[in-house]
């Protein structure tokens, strides 16, 4: 068994996110960065497969810049054996992501692609779907469970108001959700291990994709400010507000 | 000297029976030399650790802890083995005086030189010294009995039976042990009282216990015969204890001077700090023989009294931790795998071969033996520690066994990965921003070191810690004691935000490696900017700090919140003189202050300089202060068993009946105020840190302008 894990870097979920002024993009400077949370948990469940089967490989990939190295580290200090980074400069879009995945899909030929069902920073929820897509792949999405048995693999999905249970045959996509897994903690050994894994940097040019972007990102802003909330003095004055001010009566 | 005032020596012995007392002389030393060489090896498979250096200082305490008896009377109950300790040292130097006046004179005398002195007023006093020895021990291994076989006190309580059943000595070495020691002298009376009755000289005055014992006999009719054969009952009794010496924990005689020479003389709860972490393949402990020596001579040092667990948090709650039996059962493990450790490095050695381990066999230590629940349980308080009559050190045992589970396994309760992560991520475990690190200080008018002016002339720098930066009730605590050090005009700073988390958490939790690498970080930054000075809020910041950042590289003088407004106020710079603050208060001591750095009485004089304010004292407090639940990271994680170690601390509080419970670390507030809210107390009573009860004793503020 041989599963492919894409992960992605971006801003500690406690980070404040600054806006630039002119919208480009987000301030770096202090911001801490880690492996998408849905990323770690696909990464975990990858491993879970290999302690239930060793044989099996786990190779995770990331889509970046040279610092995503970092990431990829992390991952295979928690016990991914080898790593893959397309080296690309921002700004790409996720159907370039998809495609470069899908491309590094057909060269490693795995049996499985596990990845987290969004990333935290920009919550686009497409790179999965698009990836089964391109691949001619079947998938499953928002996994809470997943079990693997005779070549197929079976997938309970958390959809609104219940749960949904699938089953398809290998090679396909899942998209993980949070409540998949607890990811564990890197031991010091794996992270000194992690140090001599082999990590194969692939500039995105030598792969020959057609990347030209499907959307650009024009501007981001950052929500506007809560206001303070009010006293009132009685409930027949919160009832006047609410008629006169919210509207909502 | 009036020679005709003296006993003869080994009347009424036939030779067979003299031959027979010093011929187990033999046997005895063999004994004495076998079980040395056994512990020596066992001890040995410890790894390397120095424990010679300032041999004057061990000597010292060896002397005062063990000679001395400074810990064994500490608990109220010490008396009964002072007792025992006095006239048992009292009788063996009685029968070394006599064995040096009839064997080693004899020898002397024909060689032509006599000196026999066991006669005249010496006997007399002797007679009398010893008759008071025998007594003492009668009463001290009485009560002693009594103690174990009556009153039965909890912290005598052995470990389950299955995980001691191999070891005999623990089933019979007490009770054999106490049988002999009373009845030893309770032979050696009646051998005097049938000499008495025999030769009855004028003197007999002087055996005041013997002489009525002499008259008994006298009355049963015993005559030579029963002297005789009760003599060499006594012999044997005698020979029994002797042998007990090297064969059962009576050995301490030896083992525990030794353990109190050897033992820790860095601050208490000092952790040592992994060597060569980013080279090393092991790390932690998880097979007894990863020990130090010196932590294998602690197991064989355990005399299993209890001490350890009179305020051990988790024993006093119902939890599976019992820092004793933790012990015991280590020991255990060592003793049943000894031989084939032992036997492996024999044969290492002879065959020039590196020390290579046999293959693991037996019960795994941390899992089957000592147990998950009880490694983590442990909140690092100390007083285990502290308690321990013999210096045994419980807390690095601990922390090793965390660092294997969380270093080698990743196998750690889950919340402490939250904490991890934290620090990792953010430099602080609750894993809150690091940019909004300072956001308390907003508005305060505090210079932040990086860009202060006039940097020379920083008298501290104001460490405020995680609890301090993060947590809204600390915070309150933070403005407080800067509102204090504004008072009193101190130039001080902050770091803002280039303080970090110390890693206090991640180190208790056995997160080594995360540890060095924030120690690292912290070191740098502060040696960057020298500070003179450096005052916590936080004992843990404080300990950390002082006492363990010198093995990362950063000596740094720090002093406590406690120390620091004492200092203000003795120098005339604060004047707290507004009775706003004026209540009945106890302090509740800090762990990592009164423990493990020994520092009680500086907050004690900082809540009596506080106009009106009535400081009362529980039983449990300074260096006997009960832990609030939350050290060692136990903040960091559940506490899944038992009963709630804040809420039993904070009934013992309670017993001062106080308005205000003082507390001089954030952890414990958050402890204490939980318990509080926990009862309900909350109209009655409040938990205030020392900083917040100053800056209520201040005057208001000034209103500018001149007073009226």
């Amino acid at each position: 068994m041989k599963i492919l894990v894409p992960i992605k870097r971006v801003p500690d979920p406690a980070t404040t996110i600054r806006v630039l002024a002119d919208g480009s993009g987000i301030a770096t400077d202090n911001v801490k960065w880690v492996i998408n949370p849905f990323d770690e948990i696909a990464v975990e469940e990858a491993l879970r497969v290999k302690e239930k089967q060793p044989a099996s490989e786990v190779v995770v990939v990331a889509v970046g810049e040279p610092a995503w190295q970092e990431q990829l580290r992390t991952a295979l200090a928690m016990g991914a054996d080898r790593a893959v980074l397309v080296r690309i400069s921002p700004p790409v879009d996720t159907g370039a992501v998809a495609r470069i995945l899908a491309r590094v899909a057909a060269d490693e030929k795995p049996d499985l692609i596990i990845l987290g069902k969004q990333a935290i920073d920009d919550d686009s929820n497409q790179i999965g779907q698009m990836l089964a897509e391109l691949l001619g792949w079947p998938q499953a999405t928002f996994a809470s469970k997943v079990e693997l048995a005779d070549g197929r693999c079976t997938v309970v999905r958390e959809v609104d108001g219940g749960l949904e249970t699938l089953s398809f045959p290998l090679p396909g996509v899942i998209t993980t959700d949070l409540r998949l897994n607890e990811p564990r903690y890197a031991s010091l050994p794996g992270i000194m291990k992690a140090r001599k894994k082999e990590l194969k940097e692939i500039p995105v040019e030598t792969l020959g994709l057609n990347l030209a972007p499907l959307l650009k990102v024009r501007r981001l802003a950052s929500p506007s400010k809560r206001q303070a909330g009010r006293k009132v003095a009685s409930a027949a004055e919160l009832v006047s507000l609410l008629h006169s001010e919210a509207k909502v009566l | 000297m009036d020679q005709s005032i003296t006993r003869p020596i080994l009347w009424n012995v036939p030779v067979l029976f003299q031959v027979f007392m010093y011929g187990m002389l033999v046997p005895l030393g063999a004994v004495f030399v076998w079980a040395g060489l056994r512990w020596y090896r066992i001890v040995s498979l410890g790894k390397a650790e120095d424990r010679f250096d300032r041999p004057l200082i061990r000597l010292w305490i060896a002397l005062r802890d063990a000679v001395g008896q400074g810990r064994v009377v500490r608990e109220s109950w010490g008396w009964m083995h002072y007792l025992l300790y006095v006239a048992f040292v009292g009788l063996f130097i009685g029968t070394t005086i006599v064995f040096i006046n009839s064997d080693i004179a004899w020898l002397f005398a024909r060689l032509g030189h006599p000196f026999y002195f066991y006669d005249g007023f010496f006997y007399l006093v002797f007679k009398a010294a010893m008759d008071t020895f025998f007594l003492l021990i009668i009463v001290g291994a009485g009560a002693t009995a009594l103690r174990r076989a009556v009153a039965r006190p909890s912290v005598l309580a052995q470990p389950p039976a299955e995980k001691i059943a191999s070891n005999l000595e623990n089933r019979l070495g007490y009770w054999a042990a106490l049988i002999l020691l009373l009845l030893v002298p309770l032979t050696g009376l009646m051998l005097e009282a049938a000499r008495i009755n025999a030769h009855p000289p004028g003197f007999v005055e002087w055996a005041y216990i013997a002489r009525p014992l002499a008259r008994l006999e006298a009355l049963l009719g015993a005559g030579a015969g029963f002297h005789r054969w009760l003599w060499l009952f006594h012999v044997v009794l005698v020979y029994g204890l002797l042998f007990g010496f090297p064969l059962t924990k009576l050995r301490h005689f030896i083992f525990a001077p030794l353990n109190l020479f050897f033992r820790n003389l860095k601050p208490r709860g000092r952790l040592a700090p992994i060597a060569d972490l980013e080279n090393a393949e092991e790390f932690g402990v998880a097979r007894v023989q990863d020990y130090t020596w010196k932590q294998l001579l602690d197991m064989a040092s355990c005399l299993e009294c209890g001490r350890c667990t009179i305020n051990c948090p988790t024993v006093n709650t119902g939890k599976t931790l019992n820092p004793k039996f933790v012990v015991i059962e280590q020991r255990e493990l060592l003793l049943k795998q000894a031989p084939a450790l032992v036997a492996a490095r024999q044969n290492a050695s002879s065959n020039g071969e590196a020390k290579t381990e046999p293959a693991a066999s037996g019960p795994d230590m941390i899992t089957e033996v000592v147990t998950e629940a009880a490694i983590w349980g442990c909140t690092t308080c100390g007083w285990c520690e502290e308690g321990c009559p013999v210096g045994i050190e419980h807390i690095q045992r601990f922390v090793d066994m965390r660092r294997h589970q969380v270093l080698m396994e990743g196998s750690f309760p889950q919340e402490a990965a939250n904490a991890f992560r934290g620090i990792e991520n953010q430099g602080n475990p609750w894993g809150l921003e690091q940019a909004r690190r300072a956001d308390w200080a907003k508005g305060l008018d505090i210079p932040v070191l990086a860009g202060m002016e006039r940097p020379q002339d920083l008298e501290v720098l104001y460490w405020v810690g995680c609890a301090g930066s993060y947590d809204e009730r600390s915070q309150r605590v933070s403005r407080a004691l800067v509102r204090v050090m504004q008072e009193a005009g101190v130039r001080f700073a902050i770091l803002g935000t280039e303080e970090r988390c110390t890693g206090d958490p991640a180190r208790r939790l056995g997160n080594e490696y995360l540890y060095a690498m924030v120690a690292a970080q912290n070191v740098e930054t502060l040696e960057r900017y020298r500070p003179p000075r450096i005052v916590t809020q936080c004992p843990h910041c404080f300990h950390n700090l002082k006492n363990e950042y010198p093995d990362f590289g950063g000596k740094f003088e720090v002093v406590h919140e406690a120390e620091f407004i004492e200092e203000l106020i003795r120098a005339g710079r604060l004047k707290p003189n507004s009775a706003a603050a004026a209540r009945r208060v106890t302090y509740h001591d800090p762990c990592y202050m009164a423990r493990h750095n020994g520092r009680f009485s500086a907050a004690r004089s900082v809540l009596r300089a506080l106009p009106g304010s009535v400081v009362g004292e529980v039983a449990c407090s300074r260096e006997r202060t009960f832990c609030c639940g939350a050290g060692g990271g136990c903040f960091w994680k559940e506490e899944r068993e038992g009963t709630r170690i804040n809420q039993h601390r904070f009934a013992q509080l309670c017993e001062a009946d106080p308005e205000t419970v003082a507390v001089g670390c954030p952890f414990c507030l958050t402890q204490m105020e939980d318990a509080l809210k926990a009862r309900s107390l909350e109209e009655r009573m409040n938990v205030k840190d020392l900083a917040e009860l100053v800056a209520d004793a201040l005057a208001p503020a000034k209103p500018s302008g001149n007073p009226a």
